[in-house]
């Protein structure tokens, strides 16, 4: 009941697969953009490997170990990176059943979990 | 100073969009009526899009196509193209997402804006869905309306029943007027309200939106749960609906649904389609991270004038994402109901999702060779596309994949 008051145009809207597939990669792309932009020393190599980070993830869902910054502390954290990525300025991951929204800003280093991590 | 509004909703909408988008394309069509239409020869012979100026003569969306020549005999009938339109609809989205960060697409021709807080940004509402107009006509040649509200249902009501059939393509709805726009309105012109529903209200001798405003909410609410209930509150103009960009609620099923290009009355053709159709599915499940648990068949007969065909359900032991797990059941499903005669429409559902990384293990079952097979096929046509590896099924006449993958929406790309 609550979901029909809550969500009524999303469960009458019409979107073609073709539709959600390329939306679904334009905000990833758009994603991209940002962390681009915040990894400006980064360089060329780096970058096409933070990018396909996130263009995977929306096929596979990545296990991946993110460093970031959390004020004045450095985390690392590993977990899933989400298929599904709204915002343009966070990147969301889900460790078990919690979910994790990290600021690009704060973001220091991305890469592949090491073989053998397993969500908790 | 005038008060701030809670909630800025906007909802814009594309005029005529598939026949603009061919107008701009080709700008010999423009000022005439264009009417952009399925193939006929594969029976997708429909209006889906008209010009004003074919309107103007009466033609509609969903008319066939020997119907819209017979109201308008000079109509340009132009095959749809729907990857353009899927960029332009792209387009659209990126040039609304420079005005907010809010932006949800309802359908191909429809978006909705959320720009609550950005007064500051882009002035008065109104002054930004000028704004927002102008940029869209500038940068893509389509014109939009654009409906104002302070929930996306009063922005979507001013859009449909007032910014459409209004020169200056706006207007706004809010808690004040709403009453005083919506209530003289047909009560089919409420958001929600289809043919049956509007036959129920009639007999109710609700004719009206003001009508069923007026009624005690519990009389909706006990006739038809919680539609009646939303349907009564949308008469009000109250909407709880929240705006989420990115993908919106969980999925709760997947479908595809074929019409086939001549009456099919074999078993093995009609089977060789629902194999088809059940790998389509399929590979969007698994593209979901999920399995189904419910497979739906959808059968409609080639009879016109006594409509025959079926919709059954069956619930699978277990969990599945596979063709081989799914389509024996939707086989079963078919035969079981089938009367024998010549089919027209074939569609497969699957629903009931459950998590992929979340089973029940079993000794005896073959699950993780048949991921890893389906792993494998879905990078491949994930790469090259659905016709680089398929059944040999689908090279028999009966085979529609071929014709499939030409399509998006059941139209040409």
């Amino acid at each position: 009941m609550k979901k029909k008051l809550y969500h009524q145009f999303a469960c009458s809207s019409l979107m073609l697969p073709e539709h959600r597939t390329a939306l679904a990669r334009h905000r990833r792309n758009k994603a991209a953009e940002g962390l681009r932009s915040y990894f400006a020393d980064a360089d060329e190599q780096q970058l096409e490997q933070l990018q396909r980070f996130l263009e995977r993830s929306g096929e596979a869902g990545l296990t991946v170990e993110v460093t970031f910054t959390d004020g004045p502390v450095r985390r690392t954290l590993t977990a899933l990176l989400r298929r599904r990525q709204p915002d343009p300025d966070r990147l969301r991951f889900q460790q078990g059943d919690r979910e994790i929204a990290i600021p690009l800003e704060g973001i220091v280093n991305l890469r592949v979990a090491p073989a053998g991590w397993e969500d908790p | 100073m005038q008060e701030r509004r809670q909630k800025v909703i906007m909802l814009a909408d594309a005029e005529s969009f598939y026949a603009s988008v061919e107008s701009v394309d080709n700008p010999s069509l423009r000022g005439k009526p264009v009417a952009v239409c399925g193939d006929p020869a594969l029976r997708h012979g429909i209006v889906l899009a008209a010009s004003k100026e074919a309107k103007a003569f009466g033609v509609k969306t969903g008319q066939p196509a020997w119907e819209c020549r017979r109201l308008c005999p000079e109509v340009i009938f132009v095959r749809p193209h729907m990857s353009r339109y899927l960029e332009v609809s792209l387009e659209m989205t990126r040039i609304f997402e420079q005005f907010t960060d809010r932006v949800v697409p309802y359908s191909i021709d429809e978006q909705f804006l959320d720009l609550s807080g950005c007064e500051g940004l882009w002035g008065e509402p109104a002054e930004a869905a000028r704004r927002i107009l102008r940029q869209v006509r500038e940068e893509t040649g389509i014109r939009c309306r654009i409906g104002l509200g302070e929930s996306p249902l009063q922005a979507k009501m001013a859009c449909d029943r007032f910014a459409k059939k209004r020169a200056d393509a706006f207007f706004e709805l809010n808690s004040d007027n709403y009453a005083a726009h919506v209530w003289p309105l047909p009560i089919g012109d409420l958001f929600g309200v289809g043919s049956r529903m509007k036959a129920h209200f009639k007999r109710m001798a609700v004719r009206r939106i003001g009508d069923l405003a007026r009624l005690p909410r519990e009389i909706p609410r006990r006739r038809w749960g919680v539609n009646g209930l939303l349907l009564w509150l949308n008469a009000r103009g109250i909407d709880y609906s929240t705006l989420q960009p990115g993908e919106a609620a969980e999925r709760k099923g997947v479908g595809h649904c074929a019409t086939l290009p001549r009456d099919y009355a074999s078993p093995q053709e009609i089977e060789t389609v629902l194999l088809e159709l059940t790998e389509e599915v399929c590979f969007r499940v698994r593209a979901l991270g999920k399995r189904g648990t419910t497979v739906h068949v959808y059968c409609r007969g080639a009879d016109f004038d006594r409509p025959t065909g079926f919709s059954r359900q069956k619930k699978l032991p277990e969990p599945g994402s596979a063709a081989p797990e799914i389509y024996p059941t939707a086989r079963q499903l078919f035969h079981r109901h089938w009367d024998g005669r010549p089919v027209r429409a074939l569609g497969i559902t699957l629903s009931g999702f459950t998590d992929r990384r979340c089973e029940q293990l079993s000794f005896f079952n073959r699950r993780e060779a048949l991921d890893s097979l389906s792993a494998a096929a879905d990078e491949i046509r994930g790469r090259f596309g659905p016709t680089a590896l398929f059944r040999a099924a689908s090279l028999t006449p009966g085979g529609q994949l071929f014709n499939r993958a030409k399509l998006i929406g059941g139209h040409e790309r």
